[in-house]
């Protein structure tokens, strides 16, 4: 079977029509985003457009616009379902898997995280762009080569011997590591439904999914990567405008990036005239069960059973020791490197020199946001510490009573002064980020950009790892395993129907919010990677790695990582040099590693073949003519309308 | 498996010779980031005494900034050097069973 029946042919002169086009397209894209805030706000200051108005305008034109270009995309080809045709540029590619990459936990929760931890935040910061490098040196451009669609593929090519059973744990593992992650995301989008247009936080969850699902329905990854693009663009100004605004107010210079450094200055000056713990202090980790015991208490209301409780603890002997820190940025970074949704993004590139190529561009796009994040942090605490702290309660702005409603802003007046003091205000770093341009008194249609930035970076990440999931259950289990002569529709049809599911689901898991946005997102990092990370290394790096190798060490990763998780979680003394239940990669990680490499040593090596592939693999340039045990089916004939 | 190459020695030696110079290259630019992401967040304690630029504790301007504009250099680093002089000295275009790329043509190696 010839390569080339997978492949559209096309001429350098169409590449460069179709890259213009794609400029052309999305350049009048950010003149009508900007043009629409500045019109919303000039109508909310001078003719009083109302609030709920402003914020259903937002988030009903942007998920009408996610829609619309996931109908423009219908697709009824394999390739273009599951790789989006391969023919995405870098630069666009990078742009995609930014957004596919910046979660809810990166724009709602990220910051919020950095101005309630301070130093300690910032194992997010540097773990969620490190690991970038090791997915640019060690992986990007191998898999491209490899070529295939998911990467059970990868692992069932690689590991021939018993490339059914290793297809199948892996599909598992990406189905487990998914739907951590996309619960996540779904708490982002029930948090942001609730407090832009008032649904109850049920509601909004299943408004927002819808829009995921019109999208990732139709047409695939090639709808999903054109979607993401718009979210990327979206999201990025909204995250800009507000706090460089701010920057602008409070210091007259607007690059917030150069200028929070003023901001910290402030915030160490306040914290000591006030004796607050400071800022910038590193290594103050608490180990403590508070989230688990209240999903627990919140599961048994829900649900009238009655699940034990375990007694509260806080763990603080590990406090100034740099452990949790280190290990907490490793597993992210790992973890980066490991996560399905985004190891197949450079499955879409046209060749491997354009997979190197676009790792550099997704980093340099998650990198404008990551770079802002702490100053993001940095100018609303210095807003709180400010505008906020020190006012007599019963005069505090409107924004304090609308966010008290959705219950994740609590005030209490504990001394009865009748003013607010630092420690009688409870906030979840969950809302930091939606609640600052209130805070900073900018229009509230700022404040709906940046809901509609956050609900962008929420769906654009659900729509990649619905994918996977689907993908995994109906590529991967059904079609490779189960029933291998399954027709394209009924394939097509299996997985639709598992995106549905799996959205279904996700939004279940997100009810009891058994964590903080970055907290969950954490966890589907640490089981990324006990799991794909150290099977996708050894087996493009160590020849000798062997089918038996990688199952064991996927499930004993998992096992391990799963065992650390849950026992951290529930009961924070059960712990190793105050590791948290965050960072139980680390453990997954060794387990994993540790496993693949004595049984692969202890059986037979892989046949001639797997180390001829591993050699091809390394060649960056062609495509691969012979996978073996993993022989893509041909794609089905083009269907006339369906190209285009 | 067929080699479509007439000599497959010469065709193994440049082969190997290409793997090496690619790991070497890897290897430079994992240390690099092993310093950038791991060496400073021990002593930020120390270095946080020390400011710079608009007000920034050193440790902390390291872990929020320093350490992600290292990682953003190493990655493109990585792909010019490769794509730009290691692909093209291990003359790289010869080596894959079907030469050249079928989607883009004209942005093979050495074009």
């Amino acid at each position: 079977m010839s390569q080339e029946t997978y492949y559209t042919r096309v001429s350098k002169r169409e590449v460069k029509l179709f890259q213009q086009r794609l400029v052309r397209i999305y350049g009048v894209f950010v003149i009508g985003l900007l043009l629409f805030t500045t019109i919303l706000a000039v109508l909310e200051v001078n003719v009083g457009l109302s609030k709920v108005a402003i914020g259903y305008a937002y988030l009903f034109l942007t998920l009408l616009l996610y829609a619309f270009i996931g109908i423009l995309n219908f697709t009824r080809r394999l390739d273009e379902y599951y790789v989006a045709g391969r023919r995405v540029p870098a630069f666009f590619n990078g742009m995609a898997t930014g957004a596919d990459w910046m979660s809810a936990a990166s724009f709602i929760s990220m910051a919020g995280s950095l101005f309630i931890l301070g130093y300690d935040g910032r194992a997010y910061i540097m773990g969620w762009t490190g690991g970038y490098v090791l997915l640019a040196l060690f992986f990007a451009p191998y898999l491209r080569k490899f070529g295939q669609f998911t990467i059970p593929d990868f692992v069932a090519a690689r590991f021939p011997e018993k490339g059914r059973t290793v297809r199948v744990v892996a599909a598992i593992c990406a189905i487990i590591v998914s739907l951590t992650y996309v619960t996540a995301q779904v708490t982002g989008v029930g948090i942001i439904m609730s407090r832009i247009v008032g649904l109850p936080f049920e509601i909004g969850v299943f408004v927002g999914l819808a829009g995921v699902l019109v999208c990732s329905f139709l047409g695939g990854m090639k709808s999903i990567t054109w979607t993401q693009v718009a979210q990327y663009i979206i999201l990025i100004i909204a995250y800009l405008v507000p706090v460089t605004f701010l920057s602008t107010v409070r210091t007259g210079v607007p690059i917030s990036e150069l200028m929070y450094g003023r901001a910290l200055q402030e915030i160490s000056r306040i914290e000591q005239q006030l004796n607050l713990p400071s800022y910038i202090e590193p290594f103050k980790w608490t180990l403590s069960n508070a989230s688990a015991r209240a999903s627990i208490g919140q599961i048994n209301e829900a649900l009238r059973i009655n699940l034990p409780q375990p007694p509260a603890m806080n763990v603080t002997d590990w406090r100034g020791f740099p452990w949790e820190f280190l290990a907490l940025t490793f597993c992210l970074m790992a973890g980066t490197a490991g996560l399905p949704h985004i190891l197949i993004r450079y499955y879409t590139v046209p060749d491997p020199k354009e997979a190197r190529i676009s790792v550099g561009w997704s980093l340099f796009f998650i990198f404008l946001l990551y770079f802002t994040a702490p100053a993001y942090a940095a100018f609303s605490r210095w807003e709180f510490l400010t505008n906020v702290v020190g006012r007599p309660i019963n005069q505090l702005p409107g924004w304090v009573e609308a966010w008290a409603r959705t219950g994740l802003l609590t005030i209490r007046d504990a001394n009865g002064d009748g003013i607010l003091q630092w420690a009688e205000l409870t906030i979840n770093p969950d809302i930091v980020v939606l609640a600052t341009p209130e805070v900073a008194g900018l229009p509230y249609t700022i404040a709906a950009l940046v809901a509609a930035g956050g609900l962008a970076a929420a769906l654009s990440t659900a729509d990649g790892l619905l994918l996977v999931i689907s993908t995994a259950v109906a590529h991967d289990i059904y079609a490779k395993t189960i029933n291998p002569n399954a027709t394209y529709a009924t394939r097509f049809l299996v997985s639709r129907l598992m995106i549905l599911v799996a959205a279904v689901v996700a939004a279940f898991l997100a009810f009891p919010r058994l964590a903080l946005i970055v907290q969950l997102v954490a966890w589907a990092f640490s089981l990324a990677a006990s799991t794909f990370f150290p099977v996708v290394l050894l087996g493009i790096f160590w020849k000798r790695a062997n089918a038996w190798g990688a199952i064991s060490g996927m499930i004993g990763g998992l096992v391990a990582c799963l065992v650390y998780l849950w026992g951290n979680y529930l009961f924070p003394s059960f712990n190793l040099f105050g590791l948290s239940h965050l960072s139980s990669g680390i453990f997954g990680m060794a387990v994993n590693f540790g496993l693949q490499i004595a049984v692969s040593l202890a059986t037979a090596p892989p046949p001639r073949e797997v180390q001829e592939l591993v050699d091809q693999v390394r060649i960056p340039v062609g495509e691969l003519v012979t996978v073996p045990g993993a022989a893509p089916a041909p794609r089905p004939a083009p269907q006339p309308g369906a190209d285009d | 498996m067929h080699q479509p190459q007439s000599e497959p020695t010469g065709h193994d030696e440049r082969l190997q010779r290409y793997w090496r110079a690619n790991r070497n290259l890897i290897l430079v630019l994992f240390v690099i980031w092993l310093l950038a992401g791991y060496a400073h967040p021990p002593f930020a304690k120390a270095l946080n005494n020390i400011t710079i630029l608009t007000g920034f504790p050193l440790g902390y301007y390291l872990s929020s900034q320093g350490s992600l504009i290292v990682f953003v250099v190493l990655i493109f680093a990585y792909a010019l050097i490769m794509n730009n002089i290691i692909d093209r000295r291990g003359g790289v275009r010869g080596l894959g069973h079907v030469a050249g790329n079928l989607l883009y043509p004209g942005l093979e190696a050495g074009s």
